[in-house]
């Protein structure tokens, strides 16, 4: 047999052998198809009955997913409103206090500064002339106290 | 008067979104619904024939129709075709490995032997039918038992991916999704499948 024939029987065999699948298939989608068909009635009730519990749970997840949102979002934004509403109501005047506070703090600091101040410069002032007074006070003692050492015989 | 003619508008207004969601849910429900009764009798046939058992089938069938309802029912309609086929192969396979390990289990102890894969025999099933069957519906009955037993005899992949393409109409893209493997493999999967029963049910079907 010469290669061109060869060839020609060899796609001939293919095409056969594909006639042959598509026959196979084209058959078994049949015999497949009516034995669907010819399922016997406990069976599809018993199918009805499953697949209408499997849109139950599918009715009752959506309703969740979407019923529960229009629920929710009012309490939400409720809770939002009177959450900000607190925290306008009481975080400003407190930040206003605290502010008045710090500037009081810092007044009576100043005030506390200036008593300490002229404290120590009173306490100072009397320590300078306390010393001074004393010594004119005392001098008349202090020059008796010299002589009298210095003339005293030695014993 | 005026007062609860702007409430009753108010109420209308507020209750509108609510009544759109509620539309919405309702078209997506009749939706999933339809798919389901197009495919709840198929799925339940190629259950059956992998896993050779009725009730195992149902069981599976229920267990994939409440598992695409709860987590994937949302999703456009497009999508719930290979992800209910996927849902149902990995039921069967989880129920065939359990068997397995079962089957397993059950040959290490004493006493009879429970195969799950051998079906008990109804006495019902042996009794004649009053009215017989016409002799085309009997050949008919003969030659989807040998389509099935041949099913069977495949390998698991393969009878999948021939059930998947050939008896539900899926695309090689959606195949490959349904079966977790490339499109490739479903391409040899499935020709496998087909050389194989055609090589065993041509001489039987001529």
């Amino acid at each position: 047999m010469s290669e061109p024939d060869s060839k020609l029987s060899e796609l001939a065999t293919q095409e056969a052998a594909a006639k042959l699948a598509s026959a196979l298939e084209q058959r078994s989608r049949e015999l497949f198809n009516d034995s669907v068909a010819g399922l016997d009635m406990h069976t599809r009730s018993r199918l009805t009955r499953a697949r209408h519990a499997a849109l139950e749970q599918a009715r009752s997840n959506r309703g969740r997913l979407f019923f529960a949102l229009p629920r929710w979002m009012p309490a939400v934004g409720v809770s939002a409103a009177a959450l900000l509403g607190l925290a306008l109501w009481f975080g400003a005047p407190m930040s206003g206090r605290l502010t008045d506070s710090v500037v009081a703090s810092e007044a009576s600091g100043f005030e506390d500064l200036e008593i300490v101040a002229s404290d120590m410069g009173a306490s100072n002032e009397s320590a300078a002339s306390d010393p001074m007074e004393m010594l004119q006070d005392e001098s008349e003692f202090y020059d008796w106290a010299a002589n009298a050492a210095s003339t005293e015989p030695d014993a | 008067m005026s007062r609860f003619g702007n409430l009753s508008h108010a109420t209308m207004v507020w209750d509108e979104p609510a009544l759109k969601v509620k539309e919405l849910v309702l078209d997506q429900t009749r939706a999933l619904n339809q798919f389901l009764t197009e495919v709840e009798r198929r799925a339940f046939r190629m259950a059956q024939v992998a896993l050779r058992d009725a009730d195992d089938a149902l069981d599976v069938v229920q267990d994939a129709m409440l598992k695409l309802a709860k987590n994937y029912s949302s999703k456009p309609s497009a999508e719930w075709p290979p992800l209910f086929y996927r849902i149902l192969q990995n039921g069967i396979r989880d129920l065939q490995r359990r068997r397995s390990v079962r089957k397993r289990f059950m040959a290490w102890l004493p006493g009879p032997k429970d195969d799950p894969d051998q079906e008990a025999v109804d006495p019902l099933d042996t009794v004649a039918d009053a009215a017989p069957a016409v002799p085309e519906q009997l050949m008919q009955n003969e030659a989807i038992q040998q389509l099935e037993e041949y099913l069977r005899k495949l390998p698991g992949r393969q009878r999948e991916a021939f059930m998947l393409r050939n008896f539900e109409g899926l695309d090689v893209a959606n195949t490959a999704i349904v079966m977790g493997c490339s499109e490739g493999s479903v391409k040899t999967h499935y020709s496998r499948a087909v050389h194989t029963l055609r090589e065993q049910l041509g001489e039987v079907w001529g």
